[in-house]
């Protein structure tokens, strides 16, 4: 017996391939992360198959690596022992739909334009992350603490992940929430008033397989308003940005700089399909980053189902108040005021930047808004030091639940094809992470090499995380490799 | 069928607690019925929203509570017998609206009339509502009015006035008095000055006199559906009767009842004439030339937005055209206005059972209206007119509590 023919026993032959060009996709992403290919790539179609080929892998000590989507950017699915792929892609059923509690139940596979496009149709919204990619799957992006775009408004900021449903690594069927109780989803309190969904959030697949997920979704506005303010400098939007959280002005709200609205903006450049993308030189987006804002502190007032107008015109005269007292004009750009808008539904237009040179290697954190200068410092040494060219570092800041804290997203790009450069952007990443990591900024998924970078500063929460790890998965058979595992 | 495309199944006096399970269940906790948006917030002294609330500082009190109150009847997790106290947290609501307000718009829930959906359900099991609204409801059942006085007394108020009887002359327009004002001395004056407004526009006005009955707003309000259907009924049939094109209302219960309530009424005939609160009556009028004010006097004044005229029936504007089209008078705002206004306290029968705590409501009132540096509050509800002009005598205040029309006849007299 053979790994290929006990998996294709349990799956069939047509979900199974050990195929060297077809498992040669899942080998690298765009990362810094050492590509290595996996032994064999399965597709199960449903949660018992799942089950059994966790069985099968501790049976047989072969590593699993779940995977969903592909579009992780950060080496997350790479497998770093070789052994099982379980691509999740064809898990991909949206279950339930709750138009009356805003909740719905999704597959793995799901993806974030296939669940916007049917949310829509019943006058819903996912509450999707800045940045994903419309095939990035949308339980992934949740369990990557991807913060949703509306993070800025209190309520929608924290908790998307109601119940849940996933495999240990024991092969056994494990639900959270209500559903633990065997009844229908939709809380995320169970029996057991504990928020045990936390375990498996960034855990990169080492602790379980999410198979189903009850998230939450918020209703489609009936109406939008783009406001933009622009800014010369970071330091000199920083007021603005406290008293508009203070005042909680906007469902979404960021801080943008003009790299990153350029490529939002530039017509020349569409969203690549794969990464590294294919990179297309524009002239219109060197036009634009010249002419647009340094820096545009982008708000967007909805109104609900009810009084939609009323909600809108009471944020636009908090707003108007906030720029007499800080003598601000707002910027008017219809174009882009429309681009914002779509992007507050379908958050991918950002992702454009890669067509600048083709990768982006992002340093994502969180932190206050009054340690931003320290980080900022730190990054315009850094970059002055690797002669980065400043101007290429696209900045995307958005506040969470009111501004209690900030997330931050860095981009330096690359080419992938000029390896002098690729070294470069290397060296100065790692740098600039383990400096910010010093300096306390929140690295809160440990991707790569921030894994080792966080772990080894945190010794007694990383041992007992070893020590919950070497109980769910005795085997360390899921994704072996990743985190401090 | 969409989120948005969902139409109401049944009518607000038919509906049971059952209808709004997933209101109730969609509660989430978000505490927005107790404060006002971020936006709005002026000032952490006027930064809520709810006054039993801000009274009482227990969730049961807020729309929140109510909601879980609800939810813990709805599922059998206790019953009246394991809370006495739930009556209590019931009734001490004004019915202002606000967490209604607040939301419906940010949550899309109904704390208010799953609140007046409980009142009904306690009513009709007997635990409400409070003892002292048990006189009020057999007033109405028994004398037409919540004040127990008798049917003969009702148009005392217009003995010196000039203004028809419409069971003697037909009118076009009819001024649906309410029975507050025409009973309550004090605020004859309203009934009036309306009466005299209308006279010198040259508008056709007419009165049921002893004939009008209660528009049924109180008891609605506390929750005895069916006596509120009853008088619902029994208006709709005289005020049809009647053969007016149009009906004025001064008191924003009244105004509520006629242009919205009696149309949640299962199974009832329609109102022939068009319903106008008087407010919306005088801007007409001011707007089409009929109204001209002649004297200008000197006053600074605050608008204090009633919770049923503003909140439950969207009139904001009018009155405050109204009275920027009096000459000298100088319009100051309060911080909490419009659809985010601060009750009286005086609504939903918090002032028949929760004096005290009606008036405190009121005087917090009156120190964000003084804070504005205005000399009269001035208002068009005679709830309002009552609670908060109690208030001010309690606290020995030179500030003046004013009816629109005060500041209007003055304006217009030769």
């Amino acid at each position: 017996m053979t790994l290929t023919s006990d998996l294709e026993n349990i799956l069939g032959p047509e979900n199974v391939s050990s195929d060297p060009e077809k498992i040669k996709k899942y080998a690298a992403d765009q990362s810094f992360v050492q590509p290595r290919s996996p032994d064999i790539v399965v597709f199960p179609q449903n949660v018992e198959q799942v089950q059994e080929v966790v069985n099968y892998a501790n049976r047989t000590n072969t590593p699993v690596v779940p995977f969903s989507s592909g579009l992780n950017f950060h080496g997350a699915a790479i497998p770093r022992e070789g052994g099982i792929l379980m691509d999740l892609s064809q898990m991909n059923r949206i279950l339930e739909i709750n138009e009356d509690n805003w909740h719905c139940v999704i597959e793995p596979g799901v993806t974030a334009r296939q669940l916007q496009d049917e949310l829509e149709k019943h006058s819903l919204k996912a509450m999707l992350p800045a940045g994903i990619h419309p095939e990035r799957s949308v339980m992934t992006s949740l369990l990557e603490r991807d913060p949703a775009i509306a993070s800025a408004s209190f309520e929608f900021g924290n908790e998307l992940i109601m119940d849940t449903e996933l495999v240990l690594p024991t092969g056994e069927l494990f639900r959270t929430g209500l559903w633990s109780s065997g009844v229908k989803p939709g809380s995320p309190m169970g029996p057991v008033r504990a928020m045990l969904n936390r375990l498996w959030t960034a855990a990169q697949g080492t602790l379980g397989i999410m198979t189903k997920m009850n998230i939450k979704v918020e209703y489609l506005p009936r109406k939008r308003k783009i406001f933009m303010i622009p800014f010369d400098s970071f330091p000199e939007a920083m007021p603005t940005l406290r008293a508009v959280q203070r005042k909680e002005i906007g469902h979404e709200c960021f801080l943008i700089n003009n790299f990153n609205s350029a490529a939002i903006a530039c017509r020349d450049w569409t969203v690549a399909d794969t990464f590294p993308a294919e990179k297309i030189p524009s002239k219109e987006f060197e036009s634009l980053r010249t002419s647009l804002p340094e820096w545009l502190l982008v708000v967007c007032a909805n109104g609900g189902p009810r009084r939609p107008e009323g909600k809108i015109a009471y944020e636009e005269k908090a707003l108007q108040e906030i720029c007499a007292a800080e003598q601000l004009q707002t910027y008017d750009n219809p174009l882009l005021s429309e681009l914002f808008s779509e992007e507050t539904l379908r958050p991918w237009g950002i992702l454009k930047k890669f067509r600048y040179k083709g990768s982006v290697h992002d340093i994502s954190f969180k932190t206050t808004l009054k340690r931003f200068p320290d980080f900022q410092r730190i990054v315009m040494e850094l970059v002055n030091r690797y002669h980065y060219p400043l101007r290429d570092v696209g900045i995307f800041i958005m506040p969470l639940e009111r501004g209690r804290a900030y997330h931050c997203i860095a981009d330096f790009h690359c080419n992938h094809n000029n390896l002098p450069e690729i070294a470069d952007v290397k060296n100065l990443w790692l740098e600039a992470s383990e400096r910010l990591i010093d300096e306390g900024a929140l690295f809160d998924r440990p991707y790569g090499a921030w894994a080792d970078m966080v772990y080894s500063r945190a010794g007694t929460y990383t041992q007992k995380l070893k020590e919950i790890k070497k109980e769910i998965d005795p085997n360390n058979i899921l994704n072996p490799g990743h985190l401090c595992f | 069928m969409t989120y948005y495309e969902k139409k109401p199944e049944k009518k607000f006096f038919e509906k049971e607690l059952e209808d709004y399970r997933d209101s109730i269940w969609g509660c989430a906790r978000c505490n927005w019925c107790q404060n006002q948006w971020g936006w709005n917030v002026k000032s952490a002294e006027y930064s809520e929203i709810c006054p039993a609330f801000h009274e009482f500082r227990i969730f049961p009190y807020s729309g929140m509570g109510k909601m879980h109150m609800a939810r813990a009847l709805l599922e059998g997790d206790y019953d009246y017998e394991d809370a006495p106290e739930m009556v209590k947290f019931l009734y001490t609501c004004t019915t202002c609206g606000a967490c209604e307000m607040n939301c419906q718009r940010m949550q899309d829930k109904e704390p208010l009339q799953v609140n007046e959906v409980l009142r009904a359900q306690f009513v009709r099991d007997g635990v409400g509502p409070m003892p002292e609204h048990r006189g009020l409801i057999k007033s109405v059942k028994n004398y037409d009015n919540p004040w127990m006085q008798p049917r003969t007394q009702r148009d005392r108020w217009a003995r010196k006035v000039d203004i028809k009887d419409v069971s003697k002359a037909p009118a076009e327009t009819l001024f649906f008095v309410g029975c507050t004002v025409a009973f309550d001395n004090t605020q004859w004056h309203v009934a009036q000055n309306t009466a005299r407004i209308m006279k010198d526009a040259g508008v056709d006005i007419g009165m049921l006199g002893k004939k009008e009955i209660c528009c049924g707003s109180p008891v609605a309000r506390i929750g005895d559906r069916e006596t509120f259907i009853s008088l619902a009924k029994r208006n709709i049939d005289l005020l049809n009767s009647t053969g007016a094109k149009e009906i004025i209302t001064f008191c924003p219960g009244c105004y509520r009842s006629l242009s919205m309530d009696y149309r949640e009424i299962p199974d009832v005939p329609e109102l022939n004439a068009k319903i106008y609160h008087t407010s919306q009556y005088y801007e007409k009028l001011i707007r089409e030339g009929k109204i001209k004010f002649k004297n200008g006097q000197k006053k600074r004044v605050t608008w204090h937005d009633p919770c049923h005229l503003g909140r439950h029936c969207g009139i904001y504007e009018e009155p405050r055209d109204v009275l920027n089209a009096i000459p000298g008078v100088d319009l100051v705002e309060m911080e909490r206005i419009k659809d985010q206004g601060w009750c009286c306290g005086g609504g939903g029968g918090a002032r028949t059972a929760f004096m005290d705590f009606a008036q405190k409501t009121a005087v917090k009132r009156i120190g964000e209206a003084k804070k504005t540096g205005a000399e009269a509050i001035v208002t068009s509800c005679p709830f309002c007119e009552q609670n908060i002009g109690d208030a001010l005598t309690s606290l020995d205040e030179e500030m003046e509590i004013l009816d629109l029309t005060d500041l209007m006849v003055k304006a217009i007299d030769k």
